[in-house]
């Protein structure tokens, strides 16, 4: 093709200024140009606001029209950041293994607390029985970041739900999450803006949106099975 | 919604979304249905296939959209999305049995024809083929220029490719597609 017809094509020179030749040019490339502002024309099929509409699941957040009770059943359903002193995991761990140790041994007594050991130091904390989530350790090393949290489908990607700490200021961010048992996609957020892939993940999938999601896989204690 | 919704920019009704409502979300979808289905057409050549793909990507974007950072951009990062959805289908759906050579086929005897409604749906047809040939980088790159309009910085934001580098891609495109289609022509 004619240079001078690119650069009209891009909007760079006007097609009075085209030469004989490229306008000449110009007229082949016209048809073509029909099919495209053809396409141009189209609209969405009828129907697909709806069709999106419908497949959408159930949001997390309260919206600002809900009643008093339906707040505060979504209080109690939404993840939050759990404060728990180090040594609280290794108390109720004792705890558990203790009345386990002075039970009678039956089939309906048999649960054991799940402990996973994931490349990113993940540790699950027993799992209360009824309720279907267990406090899984998130862990990142970000030296110089001023503040870490983990985001997740099982937070709603919250930004602010799942907090770590680095208490001793090494630059280990620790923090205990509630999750329910499956699989879970995650990021962690670095100082409320930068979102960063775990690079010590179970395992990786593509978020569709240029990034990389790190998958977890979390035991249901009571099942003793990943979900 | 007490605002009306055609007030409201991109970024108050992600707030919204973010916030839980989700209705609002119904804005976002209508505003932005058109200019991805025609992209998505485009891409994949194939209207049954983009309106799946559309959908697919408005709920994706929907349970992901508190890792949005800019409410702003919504816009960019959704058409984003819709873009590396059709890559994925056409990566995984290429049909390599397609030659351009089939562009000059019997269908493009329309030009004897008189309806010219036909002949324009034969031109789109022969339009698509050609898109097919040509490579996800160059395709994609045409499509934003052409069909969507969209400046070279806008699509420099969009692919993070550099201009000169989307330019060389347009061109190319325009080469290929020139060659393609010149016994339409």
């Amino acid at each position: 093709m004619h240079p001078e017809l690119h650069r009209y094509l891009d909007g760079e020179i006007s097609r009075s200024s085209l030469s004989p030749a490229a306008a000449a040019e110009l007229a082949e490339w016209e048809p073509l140009e029909s099919a495209v502002a053809h396409r141009r024309a189209e609209r969405a099929p009828r129907g697909l606001v709806g069709d999106v509409m419908r497949a959408l699941p159930p949001v997390h957040a309260p919206s600002a029209g809900t009643s008093g009770w339906q707040r505060v059943v979504s209080w109690l359903m939404t993840p939050r950041p759990l404060r728990i002193a180090p040594m609280a995991p290794l108390m109720a761990t004792a705890a558990i293994a203790a009345v386990m140790l002075f039970m009678p041994r039956s089939e309906s007594t048999g649960v054991v607390p799940t402990v996973r050991d994931v490349s990113t130091r993940m540790v699950a904390a027993p799992a209360v029985a009824v309720t279907p989530v267990v406090y899984v350790q998130f862990a990142l090393t970000a030296k110089d970041a001023q503040s870490v949290a983990v985001a997740g489908d099982f937070n709603g990607w919250s930004t602010d739900a799942g907090v770590l700490r680095d208490a001793d200021g090494d630059g280990v961010w620790v923090g205990l999450v509630p999750v329910t048992p499956g699989m879970h996609k995650y990021m962690f957020v670095i100082n409320e803006s930068e979102w960063v892939t775990d690079p010590r993940a179970e395992a990786y999938v593509d978020d569709g949106f240029g990034m990389r999601n790190a998958v977890i896989g979390v035991r249901d204690p009571a099942a003793g099975r990943t979900i | 919604m007490t605002v009306p919704n055609d007030v409201l920019t991109d970024a108050e009704v992600v707030r919204r979304v973010k916030r839980g409502d989700r209705d609002a979300y119904r804005v976002l979808v209508h505003r932005y249905q058109d200019a991805l289905y025609r992209c998505a057409v485009s891409l994949t050549g194939d209207r049954d296939v983009a309106a799946d793909l559309v959908q697919a990507t408005f709920v994706k974007a929907f349970t992901e959209i508190a890792r949005l950072q800019d409410d702003a951009s919504f816009g960019g990062w959704i058409y984003r999305a819709c873009v590396n959805r059709c890559r994925d289908y056409q990566k995984s759906h290429r049909r390599r049995d397609v030659a351009l050579d089939a562009v000059g086929g019997p269908q493009l005897a329309s030009r004897d024809r008189a309806d010219a409604a036909l002949e324009r749906d034969e031109l789109q047809r022969s339009l698509d083929t050609a898109l097919s040939g040509l490579t996800d980088e160059y395709r994609e790159a045409f499509v934003l220029k052409h069909v969507e309009e969209r400046s070279y910085d806008e699509m420099s934001d969009l692919l993070g490719v550099s201009v000169s580098a989307l330019k060389m891609r347009v061109h190319r495109a325009r080469e290929a597609l020139k060659t393609a289609l010149e016994e339409v022509l």
